[in-house]
């Protein structure tokens, strides 16, 4: 019999934006480093793979206005987690950084450097900074405002500029070679220029960063679009991907290993892990009061205003949240018509208020369940090979981690689906994907750095 | 603020040292090596250590370089006390992303960060960046300067109190705190506000160095520590003099530090064999000795020079740049900081737990403190109230 196959579990810290419940009394605030700690190691106490940190590049308004209901603010990622290295030692690291915003040599040795000072526990979630909002006043431009440009970049030429980007830092990343130090000394020879020319950038290397205890920092990436799909195939040992349906995410996780060898890559070296929005449960009895008490807790009349103005564009400010949706013209150009269209359908159709319609059009959670709900959930996920394991995203810290942590994981153990110890000491030995083989970082004319000064 | 009565100490715990290694030994240096020089500079209860980025591996480069703030950052949770100094570049680089890393090196540290401001002045290394050639030095200053009031202006864009989690009001931010700084300059356009808190200290501490590609006299004006060689006492004098007289002119409190090299031997001869040395050393292979003063002796004629400068009023204190960090560390801690303890020009324990505490600079003001609050959204009727 094989064995049976085992989840990998990451956890995201949610801080900003309005999947927080920060009026939990218990919320740990952001703004103190003790949570970030915290956070890292209760991961670490449930032997989870790694924790996963987000970026936004603007202070989200709201048309075009600070609000002040959302949860905002949070430390540089880059900064953080060699800190949180220091009060750890196995979790993992996983830092969203723009592709966008970013120049591939600093980047390169930023990432290595850190790859170094956590032991080999570090990962580099490839972002290219979209907007995910539909309605007028999306962050888009407002990122490029506070980089000095004028304009984001369109879609396509973002993901052209991602693969550039990508491929560069690999090379970088190779300019060392294994050899170049042995027992602590440095071999110069044995480092290489890259020279590289391309569309975006010009780097000769090499990078002043010697290659990292993992090879490489591990890549996450999650591409859903086709240019999204077509780098995540290229480039990364992770993908992160939104499916709450079984089949869906079986399809993108074969469309992606398809996609995968047609670039001549392994397929076993990924790891498809879908977010796992989870409320655990002591016992089901408590489930339906929990969720309620949360609902209350995040769709207060100011949120739900705020999400329905977000999402659609259209201004909610004083329309009667306890009325049936009103006629809005949904052919009305500054509006996502489409959105309300079905806002104001599953109103009808239901006999919902708008506050109604807005929590039925938001699950808040993939499951909410007891642990044996939750383990069989994920069994069933893994089984049916639609996913390598999840993406926690609890909704209050420190509450629901710890009961993920304390109920869930043990369940997992029992069932012989989850790790009773870290099997090694950096990032890729817990998710099981190999260092990649060292290559010559110039294809053509590899010529060694320590020759080309003489 | 007036002059601080004691003086104040760093130490340069880049590479293994400033002078030449044992021909053929190029050490790659991990977190136990700079985990030694941070403890040893904590025990010495020093002001700060500070951390150079080595971006171009060239002939004289012995070392592979970490980056500077990656490293720092990983100590700043299991050592206490110590400032802790990194580089970051100007060049090439964006003030909306180095302001913020900044910022959470303060914030991990509980207030001990400051930012050596570097801007890549070789060909090498900007051709890393897709550039051919460095830009020269006035320009480099110019962009230094305006990257260094951006970065406080970011800083300053959320107010200490802007984190309100006020379950009754329904703010999570207060939004009269948040600003946008909308600069306009000649090489950043940046609306703001940032995306972190406010730094622990306020403002992470600006380090202006002369040896950093930017010109000191220009930029020092921006700089709350300047750090700089000069040959003979007089010439520290006078340029000491010129900075404070400025920076009291504009209000600012302002640190000026020399460089030294600390030689100590039980006597004076073995000092000066040492030095000569390193010398005869640093030229056999053509290395360049360090813009430091070489002060060297025993330790009690050491401790007459750092005093004699300090009380000449030709520096507030010494970035000590070590032949060999390991072994001349362990000298400063067991043998300098003692004597200068016990002659009262050196603090005897931390009286402060911040950067800023260490070397009596106040929290700077915010210069968004009482602007008119910006738009900002209410969708409950309580929500306006102040």
């Amino acid at each position: 019999m094989t064995p049976r196959k085992h989840a990998h579990i990451g956890v995201f810290f949610q801080s900003v934006g309005y999947g927080v419940v920060w009026r939990h009394p218990d919320y740990a605030k952001t703004d103190v480093f003790a949570t970030y700690v915290r956070f890292a190691q209760s991961a670490e106490r449930g032997l989870l793979d790694f924790v996963f940190f987000g970026e936004g590049l603007v202070v989200r308004e709201h048309r075009d206005q600070f609000f002040g209901s959302i949860a905002n603010g949070r430390p540089d990622s880059l900064a953080l987690i060699p800190a949180l290295a220091a009060t750890t030692a196995h979790v993992g690291f996983v830092a969203t950084v723009s592709s966008t915003y970013n120049q591939p040599f600093e980047l390169a040795r930023q990432l290595a450097s850190i790859d170094h000072v956590t032991g080999g526990r570090m990962a580099w979630n490839v972002v290219t900074s979209f907007s995910n909002s539909l309605a007028k006043d999306s962050g888009g431009d407002q990122i490029a405002f506070n980089f000095s440009k004028e304009k984001h970049l369109a879609h396509a030429t973002r993901y052209d500029r991602a693969r550039e980007f990508v491929t560069l830092i690999k090379r970088l990343w190779d300019s060392w070679a294994p050899a170049a130090v042995v027992d602590g000394q440095i071999d110069a020879t044995q480092v290489h220029a890259v020279n590289h020319h391309g569309t975006w950038f010009d780097v000769n290397g090499p990078l002043d960063v010697p290659r990292t205890p993992q090879g490489h920092p591990v890549i996450v990436q999650a591409g859903q679009s086709e240019d999204g799909r077509d780098l995540a195939a290229r480039i990364t040992d992770v993908v992160f991907s939104p499916h709450r349906d079984l089949a869906e995410s079986k399809a993108y996780r074969d469309d992606i290993k398809q996609r995968m060898q047609a670039h001549g890559r392994d397929t076993t070296q990924l790891r498809v892990l879908p977010g796992l929005a989870v409320l655990v449960v002591p016992t089901e009895a408590e489930a339906q009061a929990k969720a309620a008490y949360y609902r209350e807790l995040l769709f207060t009349p100011a949120f739900m205003r705020y999400l329905l103005s977000e999402q659609s564009g259209y201004d909610f400010a004083t329309v009667d949240l306890d009325a049936p949706f009103p006629a809005i013209d949904t052919n009305n150009p500054d509006i996502n018509g489409a959105l309300i269209g079905r806002w104001m359908g599953l109103s009808h159709t239901k006999g919902l208020t708008v506050a109604q319609t807005i929590q039925q059009a938001l699950p808040l959670w993939t499951i909410v369940g007891t642990p044996a709900q939750i383990a069989d959930h994920i069994e069933q996920w893994l089984d049916a090979e639609a996913c390598d394991g999840f993406l926690l995203t609890p909704s209050v810290f420190p509450n629901d981690l710890d009961d993920f942590v304390d109920l869930v994981i043990p369940e997992l153990q029992r069932r012989g689906r989850f790790r009773t110890a870290y099997p090694g000491t950096t990032l890729r030995d817990s998710l099981g994907i190999a260092a990649p083989t060292w290559s010559h970082p110039v294809v053509e004319d590899a010529v060694p750095h320590g020759e080309e000064q003489r | 603020m007036s002059r601080p009565t004691q003086m104040i100490l760093a130490v340069d715990i880049t590479d293994v040292g400033a002078y030449p290694l044992p021909q053929g030994t190029h050490p790659a240096l991990g977190v136990a090596a700079y985990r030694a020089a941070v403890t040893q500079a904590a025990q010495g209860l020093l002001d700060f250590v500070l951390l150079r980025d080595q971006r171009v591996l060239g002939q004289t480069t012995r070392i592979a370089g970490i980056d500077a703030l990656s490293m720092l950052a990983r100590l700043a949770p299991e050592i206490a006390g110590v400032g802790l100094a990194v580089a970051k570049s100007v060049s090439y680089t964006e003030p909306f992303t180095v302001s913020r890393e900044l910022a959470t090196l303060d914030f991990v540290s509980g207030g001990r960060a400051a930012w050596l401001v570097t801007a890549i002045a070789d060909a090498a290394a900007a051709q890393n960046y897709g550039e051919l050639q460095a830009v020269d030095t006035a320009t480099r200053t110019a962009i230094a300067r305006e990257y260094i009031a951006v970065s406080r202006k970011l800083w300053d864009s959320w107010e200490d109190d802007a984190v309100a989690m006020d379950v009754a009001r329904g703010w999570f931010l207060n939004p009269h705190k948040l600003h946008h700084i909308n600069h306009r300059g000649d090489h950043f356009a940046i609306r703001g506000p940032t995306i972190t808190y406010r730094p622990p200290q306020g403002h992470v501490v600006v380090i202006v160095s002369d040896d950093e590609g930017v010109d000191v006299a220009a930029a020092g004006a921006d700089a709350d520590v300047i750090v700089q060689h000069h040959t003979t006492l007089v010439a520290a004098q006078t340029a000491y003099t010129q900075q404070q007289q400025q920076a009291q002119a504009s209000g600012r409190d302002l640190r000026v530090l020399q460089r030294v090299v600390p030689v100590i031997a039980p006597t004076t001869s073995q000092a000066f064999a040492r030095v000569r040395a390193l010398e005869a050393a640093a030229h056999t292979q053509g290395w360049a000795f360090p813009a430091a003063q070489v002060m060297a002796g025993t330790v009690n004629q050491v401790a007459d020079q750092l005093g004699l400068w300090f009380h000449a009023q030709a520096a507030d204190g010494f970035v000590f740049v070590l032949p060999e960090l390991a072994s001349d560390s362990a000298q400063i801690s067991a043998l300098l900081v003692p004597e200068l303890q016990r002659r009262g020009l050196f603090r005897t324990a931390y009286t402060g737990t911040t950067l800023r505490a260490h070397l009596g600079l106040s929290t700077p003001h915010n210069q968004y403190e009482g602007a008119p609050s910006e738009a900002f959204l209410v969708y409950e009727p309580q929500g306006g109230q102040v």
